[in-house]
């Protein structure tokens, strides 16, 4: 199996991250990231980022209670489950909505890969000396 | 249409709610406009309800409706000026900068703060397919293969788009540490001798 260069891993670095790389790839990337200390700083970098860019997720302003009456407001081309759902919910509760329904969070596990896996091998790199902690 | 499969198709269009509420919020960085924008986005849905293929395939097409919606909003605000029309131009004319080292930093939630702000800043400043991949992933969760639905291209073309869209970001950070000398960034000689010792 070729190894990869550093440019053809950095450029597979996001998706690496995102778990949407093959196993082949995947693999590809993580020894790659073993053996180069420099696309080992690439790496830490781009999880700074990353972290980032999941805190926008975390702190939206939440939706006025106007507009989800705005959303939600029956009209004729609307089945009665909604005109139902609407008059018994309460007021700032959601949940029972979500949660009967799709899955609208980050992914969890693509391809196989979990995201928590991803993170921990994110972190899993020193930051002085560049080496793999154990374990 | 059965009534059934009427109510589930309902149920999980409004499912998605606060994930097109936060991309439509990220995107437009108004309140007001964007709860206008998810607003239209549900109107539009609930006259297409009857098109829409499986439960499966729900959140691209919220998401591609709310994505035609804007698109619609901006011909309409065909005066907006653009900051930035090219990535790859803006980024190839910039000075290459090694990633900033943040191991030596001090106050970790005060840099967080720092990059939160900025990095809002740097997606702002995003064409507009660039910005909406990234929000569509980072805010809305969408898989690689959701989006592709939702902006009606490939995944390869997803691909570019989240590549160019966070070396962008990566670029800004970057370059926001280096000049308010929060944190020195790495030189090259400097990684050699790490690789070394």
């Amino acid at each position: 199996m070729p190894k990869l260069n550093c440019r053809e891993a950095q450029n597979l670095l996001e998706a690496f991250h995102d778990n949407e790389l093959d196993g082949v790839n995947s693999l590809l990337v993580q020894e790659h990231l073993d053996e180069c200390p420099d696309c080992r700083r690439q790496w830490r970098w781009l999880c700074e980022v990353e972290a980032s860019l999941n805190r926008l997720s975390e702190s939206p302003p939440s939706a006025t209670q106007d507009l989800r009456r705005r959303v939600l407001q029956p009209t004729s081309t609307q089945p009665s489950l909604v005109v139902a759902f609407f008059s018994n919910a309460q007021a700032n509760d959601w949940s029972g909505l979500a949660s009967g329904a799709v899955c609208v969070g980050r992914r969890r596990s693509v391809n196989g890969m979990d995201q928590g896996r991803r993170h921990a091998v994110c972190a899993g790199f020193d930051e002085d000396d560049g080496e793999r902690r154990p374990g | 249409m059965p009534g059934k499969e009427n109510d589930d198709r309902a149920e999980a269009i409004l499912a998605c709610f606060e994930a097109l509420h936060r991309a439509a919020f990220r995107l437009i960085g108004n309140k007001t406009q964007s709860e206008d924008l998810v607003q239209e986005t549900y109107l539009r849905a609930w006259r297409s309800l009857s098109q829409l293929q499986g439960l499966s395939g729900v959140q691209p097409w919220m998401f591609r409706i709310l994505r035609t919606v804007f698109i619609d909003q901006l011909r309409r605000e065909s005066s907006r000026p653009k900051l930035v029309t090219d990535v790859e131009k803006l980024l190839s004319a910039s000075e290459e900068l090694s990633p900033p080292e943040l191991s030596d930093v001090n106050d970790r939630r005060k840099l967080d703060e720092v990059f939160d702000q900025e990095i809002n800043s740097a997606i702002s400043q995003l064409p507009d397919e660039e910005r909406l991949a990234l929000l569509f992933q980072a805010v809305g969760g969408l898989s690689y293969r959701e989006i592709s639905e939702a902006l009606e291209c490939p995944i390869g073309t997803v691909m570019s788009r989240l590549h160019r869209a966070k070396r962008w970001l990566r670029h800004r950070l970057a370059v926001y540490a280096r000049d308010y000398g929060r944190m020195p960034t790495a030189r090259p000689e400097e990684e050699q001798r790490d690789a070394k010792t």
